[in-house]
């Protein structure tokens, strides 16, 4: 793996096994070799983070933390997947940060996200998506939503298990509950909308 | 009764069809039932969309490398106070400040706020005093202040007098647990019927009323256990909030009870006075208000009502924007919250 062709500007798959255990043992003599884990995995971590927080500069230091962490604790690290060993220190992270403030402030309270107007077209549905997907998760009980973001984070449910210390049928029976009531919440806003235009085109 | 142990071969399903998802596959989505999987897909949808900016992801990384080369302090910076971290006027990322543990912080600002309540406590005393001596109010403020004292203010956290309910036996109620009964639209139908409105007796809306400011008043303080004695145990049972489907040992039932009381009280405790409760607590427990028009007495000796959101300044806002009707079954001499039907909103 030759890491000079990873910059910080760039995006690289999550490595396979083996080419993510060399870079942990190359990481554990130079912290600068932590550079493909990290351009791996920044994105997953700090969208994991902004939808617990909310904020983004909260999001940008919780997810500071977390690289620091997984860092510091390399030479402990085994064997095992290691996002599920990163996800774990997130969600240590986020469950001390939860302690101090509140858990979650919706997006659309969060001041540093610029109005539609005034960004371009892309940056505008994004941010739109992004107001969606946390009314959505807003929906769900914690022990669910955890479940939902770390999914959207990419782990899977043996993964999920392992960071969250529970069992994997209990994974699968929150996540089942989790999903069907995004469901039942999805179908019922498409009636809502639908019902509105029905009202708008009488009316009109 | 128990939930059956062994397989649901629904939530297997979606488990494999999300780790397909995971993992970049191609996932055979058969199995899974058409809704719940567009839902799936339009929630991951939602998600994949938007990147972190290049100037974020580096001034990360300017972070860690940082606490590499400089030894910290024991204690990382609080979450939010981004003291560090590599900004336009700091473009080193190095610390203005030395950083005080998170510990030290609070212990400051509770210092702080002590001393500006003493301060505005001071304040009022002193105004008021003043006020009565000097001055007589017109008679219109003398009205005013009369409806002021009339109205309900925000419910306080010394209305939760119920006798709270112990972990053991929140434990073995969720032992039993069954399956939440699915909400059907003919069922709230049904309970919105305008023929079942009227004919329930003031002291039945009195009485519901009552629960429903003291389950509010237990919600607001975080207390759990004293919440749970204004609920059935059927209620508990279907309760998300101690979210046990699957079938676990009573000891980690137990343990998921201990850390969910914790953590609710610890966090409403956390919440600065005057500020609307965490969101981590119950939905709307401290907001939720029932209008006497909108109780109902149902088929089955039931009496339930529309759960109406109360704004901070004491006015009522439109129902929930999920609509949520509450049903309450009387037991012994009171009133206790049975089920919730919801609705779209």
């Amino acid at each position: 793996m030759d890491a000079s062709r990873v910059t910080m500007t760039g995006t690289l798959d999550a490595p396979g096994d083996d080419a993510e255990a060399a870079m942990i043992v190359r990481a554990r003599d130079d912290p600068a070799e932590f550079a493909p884990l990290y351009s791996a995995y920044f994105c997953s971590v700090y969208h994991y983070c902004l939808r617990s927080l909310g904020e983004r500069e909260a999001a940008a230091d919780a997810t500071s933390q977390v690289f620091i962490k997984a860092l510091g604790a390399l030479p402990t690290y085994r064997s095992g997947s290691f996002r599920s060993w990163l996800f774990t220190i997130a969600h240590n992270v986020l469950v001390d940060a939860s302690r101090r403030r509140r858990l979650y402030v919706p997006l659309d309270d969060a001041g540093d996200i610029p109005s539609p107007e005034s960004m371009p077209e892309e940056r505008a549905l994004a941010a739109e998506d992004g107001r969606r997907l946390a009314a959505l998760l807003a929906c769900l009980p914690p022990s669910q939503r955890q479940i939902v973001e770390l999914r959207l984070a990419g782990l899977t449910g043996p993964e999920i298990a392992r960071t969250l210390g529970i069992s994997h049928a209990a994974v699968k029976s929150r996540q089942f509950r989790a999903y069907s009531t995004l469901r039942d919440v999805i179908g019922k806003r498409h009636d809502a909308d639908r019902r509105e235009d029905a009202d708008v085109v009488r009316e009109g | 009764m128990w939930f059956a142990r062994g397989k649901d071969t629904r939530a297997d399903e979606l488990d494999r069809f999300l780790d397909e998802m995971a993992r970049g596959q191609s996932a055979p989505a058969s199995a899974v039932e058409p809704a719940l999987l567009s839902a799936t897909r339009h929630v991951h949808g939602l998600a994949a969309t938007g990147q972190p900016s290049d100037r974020i992801k580096a001034s990360v990384w300017e972070d860690v490398m940082d606490a590499t080369r400089s030894p910290r302090p024991a204690s990382q910076p609080a979450i939010g106070s981004s003291l560090t971290r590599a900004r336009p006027g700091n473009p080193a990322g190095r610390p203005t400040a030395s950083v005080p543990s998170p510990d030290m912080n609070q212990r400051r600002r509770m210092g702080a706020r002590l001393a500006t309540a003493a301060m505005l406590l001071t304040v009022l005393v002193v105004g008021y005093v003043v006020a009565q001596v000097a001055f007589r109010p017109p008679a219109d403020d003398q009205r005013d202040l009369a409806v002021v004292v009339a109205t309900p203010g925000p419910v306080a956290g010394q209305e939760c007098q119920v006798e709270p309910r112990t972990i053991d036996e929140i434990v073995s109620i969720l032992s039993t647990q069954v399956m939440p009964r699915p909400t059907s639209t003919s069922e709230w139908d049904v309970v919105i019927s305008p023929r079942l409105t009227g004919g329930v007796a003031p002291e039945i809306i009195v009485a519901i009323q009552a629960t429903q400011r003291e389950w509010n008043a237990c919600g607001r303080t975080g207390d759990v256990l004293r919440q749970s004695a204004l609920e059935t145990d059927a209620y508990i049972r279907r309760s998300p909030w101690f979210d046990m489907w699957g079938g676990p040992n009573s000891d980690e039932i137990r343990t998921s009870v201990e850390a969910e009381v914790t953590r609710v009280a610890r966090l409403a405790a956390a919440a600065p006075p005057g500020t609307p409760a965490p969101d981590d607590v119950p939905l709307g427990a401290e907001t939720l208000v029932i209008h006497d028009e909108d109780v109902r007495q149902l088929p089955d000796g039931r009496v339930g009502a529309l759960l109406r959101e109360e704004n901070p300044s004491g006015g009522i806002t439109s129902p929930l924007p999920f609509n949520t009707f509450r049903i309450f079954v009387q037991v012994d001499d009171r009133w206790l919250i049975d089920q919730d039907i919801m609705a779209g909103g």
